[in-house]
Parts: structure tokens; C-alpha cells; sequence
């Protein structure tokens, strides 16, 4: 299998980008890590006529902090991410999750924006950057812009970007270092089937704020708003916890395919509910009742 | 569309140029274009593993880079193992001693990315070992053997880089 024939671009400035994607906006796609785009070009799956691979663009590989905000480029690898002291100590939700990722060979290309890109329904790093809350910053030859994880995801492997725009980075907002974190998945041979990120923090042994996201379980992945709401005031126990997440995915309509039916994903999303939410808590410090 | 461009890159410590079409991947130059069918490609979606190289000393699927973007890089292939001699690497005789072959078809994509593992890694626990190949898919399920292989090729290294520390 081999992918049909495409102009290959390779710009060497933001602006020859720009230019390019606004160019090429209808029949063009953007190339960084290649893991999940050229696996679909490689089928068939897709055919362009234009790839503008980005890797010529230095500016697009940092990671900084900025205040509450974390920077990730959009070439940063997610093996860099892993291995990243910064990215760490200030998103080890968003760590735990990219190291649930495929391979380290995959690893080694893929980047996490390319993950939102690509908006795989049941992929970690949607997952984990919508429980965390931020955005994605946007840029097209006409204007730039910002975009809500909440706002990104708009189907199965569909984004709110429009033709002619580019992902440039990505732009965490931290949680407090106290805040409990958890990401857990079930997968098939290292393939996202169903997963949770939890997001707990605890002011005397009191939930004060949290988050929790799902993914495999909708076209996009979620936040489960109604655990949230219901979980914020009260004393995080086991009990409590199992009581939350019980029918999680009642509102949803859950999809089935060979990796799992509407029903089994169901039920491993209640599961991973829990024990995402425990763990969180158990790592924001709350005290056994 | 089926214009052909320059491809200007290192293969094994050694500069090779070809002629390619933007589509090509990175396995299809090595394997078509240089003769070094060592490389083997299995899946051609990023799955298997089996066409695992390094570039620039980082493991990388060959089926899902470009030729293109290999330009000026330098690729390790498993033809560059094997000394001048054709004296095994250690890696080698350790999957060779070990029985960690079979068929042999995902052979060169896990010696390739044991060399990498090992020199993050080099002394490993079994658990680290079958984590660092989840990448690499084995259809004669040789696992254990190959998991044996790569802690006995870690022992070899180990032990070579001794000898040549004293």
C-alpha cells in the first residue's frame, strides 16, 4: 500500500506556512509526526495533493511555562513530553497519558498536537488535555485565533479548525502541584479502547475542584459535567465515588466497533470513572474516612 | 504530481543520494532505491514494527517517514550491526544464542530498537524489556525467547564496555 501521489512543501517560515495552508486549504494537509496521517495515506484512506511537512520550523518545538500555562509547540514529540522535567512537574495528568500512547518508536514522532489534530475519539492526549482545560492557539494567513479544548472536538476524527488554519501549539492551564491526577485505559495491543483523566483538588479532605474526562465512549471525548458538579463539596470516599460514577455514559450514545460494544464500554467507562477519581484523590492527599 | 526530487542522506556511515517521488517512504528508498533489504516492511501503517531504523540515533517507523524527510540525516539500518568482518554485534549473537528468532521476519526492527533501548536502558528489568518492544509485533509469538535475548544482549554489552573501560 502505498500513498497516491502528492506535492511534497517544505516551508522554512510561519509566513511561507501560512501561505501555503491558505493555498492548498481545500486539497493540502499539514505532515509533523506522520504517525496517524500517513498511516492514512499509506491505505488510502486519504489522498492529497499537497503535504506541507512542518518539521522545518524550529519555532514550533518549544515547551515553556508561563505562569499558569503551559506551551507546548506543535512540534514537540510526545517522547520529548515524557521526558521533559517541565512538562512533568506541571502536567503529569498530560505525561501519564502520553506515556499510554503506542510505542516508543511512535513516540519518538508523534507529537501531542498532531493527537489533537487528528481527534481520535478514544485517543489519551484529547482525553487528558480536556480534563486539564486550555486551548489550542490557531493561526491563518488572515487573522489568528484560539480555540477551547471544550470547542475543539466537534466529531470522530473531525476538529472546529477551518480550511487554511494551522495548529501551532497548545496551551495547557496548569492545575495547582497538590491536585490529584489519574489517567487510566483498557486497551487492545496498546490500541485506546476506553479511558478516564481525573483531576481532583482537596481543601481539608473536601473536594474543592475537579475534573474528569472520558474517552472511547462519544464522538468526542467528554467531560463527565454532572460527576463534576456532584462531586465538588463532598468528602471524596470510596463509596461516594462508586455512587457518582454509576451509569456515566447514560446520556451518551455510546458507539460500538471491534474494540468494544456500546455496552462493554459502558461498563469499563464506570470502572475507570472509579478508579481514576480514587487514585486522584488518593494523590490530592485525602485523608481515609 | 510525479515529480522526482534529491535525496542526499547517510545510510550506515555512508553518503547515498537517490532520486525519489515525494511519496516514497523512508523503507521503500532503503529497500528499492539502496539494495538494504535488511529493513523489513511488514504492515506499512505503523503497527508492526518490523521496518524499525534510526535516524539520527532515534528509533523511527520507516513505513511512516518520507523519504524526503530523511534528507541530510543519518540512518542506522540492521545491515550497519554486523562488523566489517561480518563478525556478529553483540545484539546479534545474543538473539542468535537466545533463539530469539523464528521466522525472522520481525528481526531487524527489534535488533534496531533494542540498540536503541539498551544504550537509554542498559541495564533493564524484564518488565522495562517487554514495555520497550510493545512496538514490535513477533507472529511466531516468540516473545519469551526474545525477551531472554535482549537481557542476555544487555550482559554482553555490559560486559564489553567493561573490557574496554580497563
Amino acid at each position: 500500500m502505498k500513498p497516491a501521489p502528492f506535492s511534497y512543501h517544505l516551508p522554512e517560515t510561519v509566513d511561507d506556512l501560512l501561505a501555503l495552508t491558505d493555498e492548498h486549504s481545500e486539497s493540502g494537509r499539514i505532515l509533523a509526526g506522520g504517525q496517524s496521517l500517513v498511516p492514512l495515506l499509506n491505505m488510502r484512506r486519504l489522498r492529497v495533493d499537497h503535504i506541507i511537512d512542518i518539521n522545518g520550523l524550529g519555532g514550533l518545538n518549544r515547551v515553556q511555562r508561563q505562569g499558569d500555562t503551559l506551551v507546548i509547540g506543535a512540534l514537540v514529540r510526545q517522547g520529548r513530553a515524557l521526558a521533559d522535567p517541565v512538562v512533568s512537574s506541571a502536567a503529569p495528568l498530560v505525561v501519564e497519558a502520553v506515556g499510554r500512547v503506542a510505542s516508543a518508536t511512535v513516540r519518538n514522532r508523534g507529537t501531542l498536537c498532531g493527537s489533537l489534530a487528528f481527534a481520535s475519539p478514544a485517543g489519551q492526549i484529547p482525553a487528558a488535555v480536556l480534563a486539564m482545560g486550555g486551548g489550542v492557539s490557531v493561526r491563518h494567513v488572515s487573522g489568528d485565533r484560539s480555540i477551547d479544548f471544550g470547542d475543539l472536538f466537534t466529531g470522530p476524527f473531525a476538529t472546529a479548525l477551518r480550511p487554511g488554519e494551522v495548529m501551532t501549539e497548545l496551551r495547557l492551564s496548569l492545575w495547582p502541584s497538590h491536585a490529584g491526577y489519574a489517567f487510566v485505559e483498557v486497551g487492545r495491543a496498546r490500541w485506546p479502547v476506553v479511558s478516564a483523566a481525573s483531576l481532583v483538588e482537596l481543601d481539608s479532605n473536601v473536594v474543592s475542584r475537579c475534573a474528569i474526562a472520558l474517552a472511547g465512549v462519544a464522538d468526542t471525548p467528554v467531560r463527565a459535567t454532572t460527576i463534576e458538579r456532584a462531586f465538588i463539596g463532598s468528602v471524596p470516599t470510596d463509596e461516594l465515588i462508586a455512587a457518582l460514577v454509576r451509569g456515566v455514559t447514560n446520556d451518551l450514545d455510546v458507539p460500538t466497533n471491534i474494540y468494544g460494544t456500546s455496552t462493554y464500554r459502558s461498563q469499563v467507562a464506570e470502572v475507570l470513572a472509579r478508579r481514576s477519581l480514587i487514585t486522584a484523590s488518593d494523590r490530592a492527599g485525602r485523608v481515609a474516612q | 504530481m510525479t515529480e522526482r526530487v534529491r535525496v542526499g542522506l547517510t545510510v550506515n556511515a555512508v553518503q547515498r543520494e537517490a532520486w525519489v517521488e515525494p511519496r516514497q517512504s523512508l523503507a521503500d528508498l532503503l529497500r528499492d532505491d539502496l539494495g538494504l533489504t535488511g529493513t523489513h516492511i511488514g504492515c506499512e501503517q505503523g503497527v508492526c514494527g518490523a521496518c524499525t531504523v534510526l535516524v539520527d540515533g532515534v528509533s523511527v517507523r520507516a513505513c511512516l517517514m518520507f523519504a524526503v524527510q530523511a534528507r541530510e540525516r543519518s540512518v542506522e539500518t540492521v545491515e550497519s550491526l554486523a562488523g566489517a568482518d561480518g563478525g556478529l554485534h553483540p545484539i546479534q549473537e545474543a538473539f542468535s544464542e537466545c533463539h530469539g528468532l523464528q521466522c525472522g521476519f520481525c528481526t531487524p526492527g527489534l535488533l534496531m530498537r533494542t540498540k536503541e533501548f539498551l544504550a537509554e536502558t542498559p541495564a533493564p528489568s524484564d518488565e522495562e524489556i517487554r514495555s520497550a518492544i510493545v512496538g514490535n509485533l513477533c507472529r511466531c509469538t516468540g516473545y519469551q525467547a526474545i525477551v531472554r535475548s535482549i537481557r542476555d544482549a544487555a550482559e554482553r554489552l555490559a560486559s564489553e564496555n567493561e573490557g574496554s573501560d580497563s
